[in-house]
């Protein structure tokens, strides 16, 4: 464990971790707290926000569609084709007995560092916001389920749209396929509110699924990187 | 000459579509610089991979130093290795690259990466600019300095020279020589390069690679006492281009390498004979191996 961290710390640089871990989680926080409060204060019955409809459930999925953008658009600084065939980003690795591994518990650490920041925002935004439990009248093990579902959603298209995006050397082309996760993100949403633990089984069979996925497919490209493959 | 060699490697063999590396003996003099020359898709660069273990699938066998280590994993440790292209992420910074060949190598000196990287001109001084931000040379730099500040065995450096100003490729030789110096005779560097010229006064040994098999090799005194430079009057040319290893003429005269056993079937010509340059030796043999039509 200790390794692990003394890893991610090496591999990652100090900007990288103190905007992913403790600027854009806090000001996302913020900011779905903040637009929480205001919507269920006195002074919103008039305001554009709820007038136009705006739910708390709208702002969790604002919260995580940032939280995934901003989680895609770091992870370019820090690993940006990383599993890029044939470039050979790891040349340096690959003269240490010890580099390999070391860049493989690196993005295992990522990878606890997402879910436990995916699972960790949206249910502190509405605990800021005072809006859990009980909000909106739902039963509380519904809510739970809800925001659970939300934040599982939220840490398995974070993880498949980083994953892939590692495969590319342009962040542009990772954008784009942001764009299209955010199709599934809001379809995760969208069901969850009706179906909360269907959705939350399946969400997290699917972030398990892809989490092994994705950490042995990048292991194979790397130890392929030592062959003709 | 005899000498004890720092890496032994017997069948090396490595097939590829239009290529064959096919090497059945290979050893790098222990205690000495060897330069490894050949021109571009030789296989110099493959088996600079192979030597350093980022580079597997091969037959053959190698050994390492005195040991006789077989799995490359064990040695690498003893082994600094540096490529062109991208061998550092383009998004560290310098003091990553510090951080991360710390973690990487027990044998890193920090002190002694920075103090290079000063001397060397690497980035601002802070370590901040990114590997993306520096020129070829100065990437070049920051990986010599990389291996430079850790306690080594064996150097394996694919063309170090190639980005580097004539400048700095003095300082390479620099670098190269201090190092085996300070290993007494226990340190041995081996480098690929086609700025043989530049290289040639810290080259030991040279090998000269084509079509991938080692075409000749030896100590750089024992080269240049094999081949020979020869000139001559334009009215010799015809009969001693029957004689000469490679050949190059003019309306003026001529010039070649003449292999020193062959001298005497010069006799009766008026030619001046004269210690050939390393650069000159490798062009001759690469030119009587190559398949290229270098001629219209």
């Amino acid at each position: 464990m200790k390794k692990t961290v003394k890893y991610y710390r090496t591999f990652t640089d100090i900007r990288y971790r103190l905007l992913l871990i403790v600027v854009v989680p806090a000001a996302i926080l913020g900011l779905r707290a903040g637009a929480g409060i205001w919507l269920g204060s006195r002074y919103a019955a008039n305001a554009v926000l709820a007038a136009g409809g705006m739910t708390e459930e709208m702002l969790d999925f604002l919260c995580c569609l940032f939280l995934m953008l901003f989680d895609l658009l770091l992870d370019y600084w820090a690993f940006g084709g990383i599993a890029v065939k044939g470039t050979d980003h790891l040349g340096c690795l690959k003269t240490s007995a010890r580099g390999i591994p070391a860049m493989a518990a690196t993005m295992r650490a990522d990878q606890v560092r997402r879910l436990a920041e995916s699972v960790a925002v949206p249910l502190l935004g509405r605990v800021v916001s005072g809006t859990f439990p009980g909000a909106q009248g739902i039963r509380k093990a519904e809510e739970i389920g809800y925001l659970l579902a939300v934040s599982v959603s939220l840490y398995f298209v974070s993880t498949l749209a980083v994953s892939v995006a590692r495969y590319w050397e342009k962040l542009e082309a990772g954008m784009s396929l942001a764009g299209l996760l955010i199709i599934v993100l809001g379809i995760f949403w969208a069901a969850g509110q009706f179906w909360p633990w269907a959705v939350l089984a399946a969400a997290a069979s699917l972030s398990a699924g892809a989490s092994v996925f994705f950490d042995r497919k990048m292991i194979r490209r790397w130890e392929e990187s030592f062959y003709d493959k | 000459m005899e000498f004890t060699s720092v890496i032994d490697g017997a069948n090396i063999c490595k097939k590829f579509k239009n290529f064959t590396l096919d090497i059945p003996e290979f050893r790098i003099p222990k205690g000495f610089a060897t330069a490894l020359v050949g021109e571009n898709g030789a296989g110099k660069t493959t088996l600079m991979n192979i030597l350093a273990g980022v580079r597997l699938d091969y037959q053959g066998k190698l050994e390492y130093f005195d040991e006789r280590e077989q799995n490359v994993e064990k040695v690498k440790e003893r082994i600094g290795y540096t490529a062109p292209g991208l061998y550092f992420m383009p998004q560290w910074s310098i003091r990553q690259v510090e951080e991360i060949c710390g973690l990487l190598f027990d044998r890193f000196d920090r002190e002694k990466f920075r103090d290079i990287c000063g001397k060397l001109n690497i980035g601002d001084g802070d370590g901040k600019k990114t590997v993306a931000k520096l020129s070829d040379g100065n990437r070049m730099k920051l990986m010599l300095a990389s291996v430079l500040a850790r306690e080594t065995d064996c150097l394996l450096l694919d063309e170090p020279a190639s980005p580097l100003d004539p400048l700095m490729r003095d300082g390479l030789c620099q670098m190269i020589r201090e190092y085996l110096e300070s290993g007494d005779g226990e340190r041995s560097v081996f480098f690929s390069t086609h700025n043989v010229s530049d290289m040639e006064n810290v080259t030991d040994y040279c090998m000269i690679l084509e079509r991938g098999r080692i075409v000749e090799q030896g100590f750089v005194e024992e080269l240049k006492e094999k081949y020979l430079l020869v000139k001559g009057e334009h009215c010799d040319a015809e009969a001693a281009k029957q004689v000469l290893y490679s050949f190059s003429g003019s309306s003026y005269g001529f010039e070649g390498i003449c292999l020193a056993k062959d001298l005497d079937r010069l006799a009766g010509m008026d030619v001046k004979v004269e210690t050939a340059t390393l650069s000159q030796i490798c062009v001759a043999v690469m030119k009587a191996y190559t398949g290229l039509q270098l001629t219209a």
